[in-house]
């Protein structure tokens, strides 16, 4: 079509104050959670609390990037930015140290996912200083 | 016994207005909320001058105006007392009705317009900013939109539970019957769908088709409540009571790895019914939010109208008709009447007061003496969505 705007770029995330030290990580290809001290969960987003307490006592943890799939969504109407990965797939994934992260799988076809399938942690270098996390079978 | 200030019917509706529900009017939220009053001003014989509280939501359209509330009334020519910004999405128009009551009853003000308008068809949603986790985790991942959110938690619940689209496509059929004798419902959508069209409309994203998914539109609803004694006083006769109200934001906020199928419905579902002193099989009409089909069958098991898992059987056992044991969603709903944007909570609320008030012109649902009325508001990061709230109401 004549008045069809260009596939932009995806986004880069931008980070805040709070999230920075997750996307300084993301740089070196790490995973990195803020966690609860007490009771070991971790959470995902980052957020200005540990939502267990409500106070800014959590703990940045370097995790595995190990995790386990849950549920998953074939996209067939992209995102701004994912025009050229259509078909692509979500999924939510379980980290083994806790909390959840929604991302792009990667390197598998929906054919061959089940419900509980291990996955890790990947990388795609979105720009220069960002890495942004995809997942990929863990076998 | 637990409390509830609404028990003995404080206050009451004494009017509703809405507007036909348009694509793309290039009309702004002021001149919808203009037509409501105008609607509602007409049949009361109020004048604006008599509103003294004024309650709305944050519409998409206007998301930028940290005034508001405060330009609404400059547009309306009103002056009042109490002021209300509700921004709880699809929760809004009933929970503005609580909020009201709760000013009302305490002496802040006397007769309140809760007005919800928007304009999402004509501005899009381009241009509003989300904070918090939207733009920085959800849109760089390729998060699309709702239909993601829902493709992964309608995924969740086909495995625990198994996915019956035969039983949404049937949901989908009983709206659309409503829409086409609904005349404020959308124009595009009053042409009558089957099961099947259901089935092979567009994927975007899995299992969740374009048939699943509510229209963001243009349009505008609204009520005027006031005191139950000066309902009264005025000598008007089609009243509504809210009688029982729950709602609830950020359901289970500790919990890391949550469950996507549970909401925050099983906690408000039994217990609006535990104040109003009643349960499911003594709704008659359900008038629940719908952005996606599936979200209707989580609310009746949550809520308790059938156990989890059974929602599809008991779609598909029920009629949902006008003249059925359960009429749902009688002008369409808001996926086959359209979704006014974050006005859009008020669609169904709209038609459950029409209802009781015996005006349903073609739809009505005879001896209707109450109806269950819900909202859902906000997409949050993959867990289920962010407020549930019910309310029950009840004609004179």
């Amino acid at each position: 079509m004549a008045d069809e705007k260009p596939n932009p770029p995806p986004p880069v995330p931008t980070p805040s104050l709070v999230s920075q030290p997750m996307w300084d990580a993301a740089k070196e290809g790490k995973l990195a959670l803020q966690v609860d001290p007490v009771s070991g969960k971790a959470q995902f987003w980052p957020r200005p609390v540990n939502v267990q307490t409500g106070r800014a006592d959590y703990e940045w943890r370097e995790v595995s990037g190990k995790g386990t799939l849950s549920a998953w969504t074939k996209v067939h109407v992209p995102a701004p930015g994912f025009a050229d990965r259509v078909p692509y797939i979500l999924g939510s994934v379980d980290l083994v140290e806790g909390g959840r992260i929604v991302a792009q799988l990667v390197n598998v076809e929906d054919e061959a996912l089940t419900p509980g399938m291990a996955v890790k942690v990947s990388w795609e270098k979105r720009s220069k200083e960002t890495n942004v996390y995809q997942f990929e079978p863990d076998v | 016994m637990v409390d509830n200030f609404l028990r003995d019917k404080p206050v009451a509706i004494i009017a509703y207005g809405e507007v036909q529900n348009q694509r793309s009017s290039g009309k702004r939220p002021y001149e919808f909320a203009a037509e409501v009053m105008g609607q509602m001003l007409e049949k009361t014989g109020l004048k604006n001058s008599d509103i003294d509280g004024l309650a709305t939501h944050m519409p998409t359209a206007e998301a930028g105006n940290t005034f508001y509330t405060n330009t609404l009334a400059d547009n309306l020519g009103l002056q009042p007392r109490w002021l209300q910004l509700t921004d709880i999405g699809g929760c809004s128009p009933s929970g503005n009705i609580a909020r009201a009551a709760a000013a009302i009853v305490t002496g802040q003000c006397e007769m309140v317009m809760c007005v919800a308008a928007d304009s999402t068809g004509t501005t899009g949603v381009g241009h509003r900013r989300l904070g918090g986790y939207r733009q920085e985790f959800m849109e760089p991942i390729g998060f699309q939109g709702p239909p993601v959110a829902f493709g992964l938690i309608s995924h969740a619940y086909d495995q625990k539970y198994g996915l019956n689209l035969e039983a949404l496509g049937h949901l989908a059929v009983v709206q659309r019957n409503g829409a086409l004798v609904n005349d404020n419902a959308i124009e595009q959508f009053r042409k009558p769908i089957t099961v099947q069209d259901y089935m092979e409309s567009r994927i975007i994203a899995e299992p969740i088709r374009l048939l699943d998914c509510v229209m963001r539109c243009d349009g505008g609803n609204g009520l005027l409540i006031t005191s139950t004694e000066r309902a009264r006083a005025m000598g008007l006769e089609k009243l509504v009571y809210p009688v029982a109200y729950s709602e609830i934001t950020n359901f289970e906020p500790d919990d890391p790895n949550p469950d996507v199928t549970e909401t925050g419905f099983a906690t408000v579902g039994p217990e609006v019914f535990a104040k109003a002193g009643m349960s499911p099989d003594d709704i008659d009409m359900f008038h629940p939010y719908d952005d996606f089909l599936i979200a209707m069958m989580l609310q009746m098991e949550q809520i308790g109208f059938c156990g989890r898992g059974e929602g599809a059987d008991f779609i598909l056992g029920t009629d949902m008709s006008p003249i059925g044991t359960l009429p749902l969603n009688t002008g369409g709903g808001q996926i086959s009447a359209g979704q006014p944007g974050l006005g859009g909570g008020g669609v169904n609320l709209t038609e459950a007061i029409r209802q009781l008030m015996g005006e349903a012109t073609g739809r009505q649902v005879e001896d209707a003496k109450n109806a269950l009325v819900t909202g859902i508001g906000v997409i949050p990061y993959f867990r289920n969505w962010g407020s549930s709230n019910c309310m029950i109401l009840e004609g004179a």
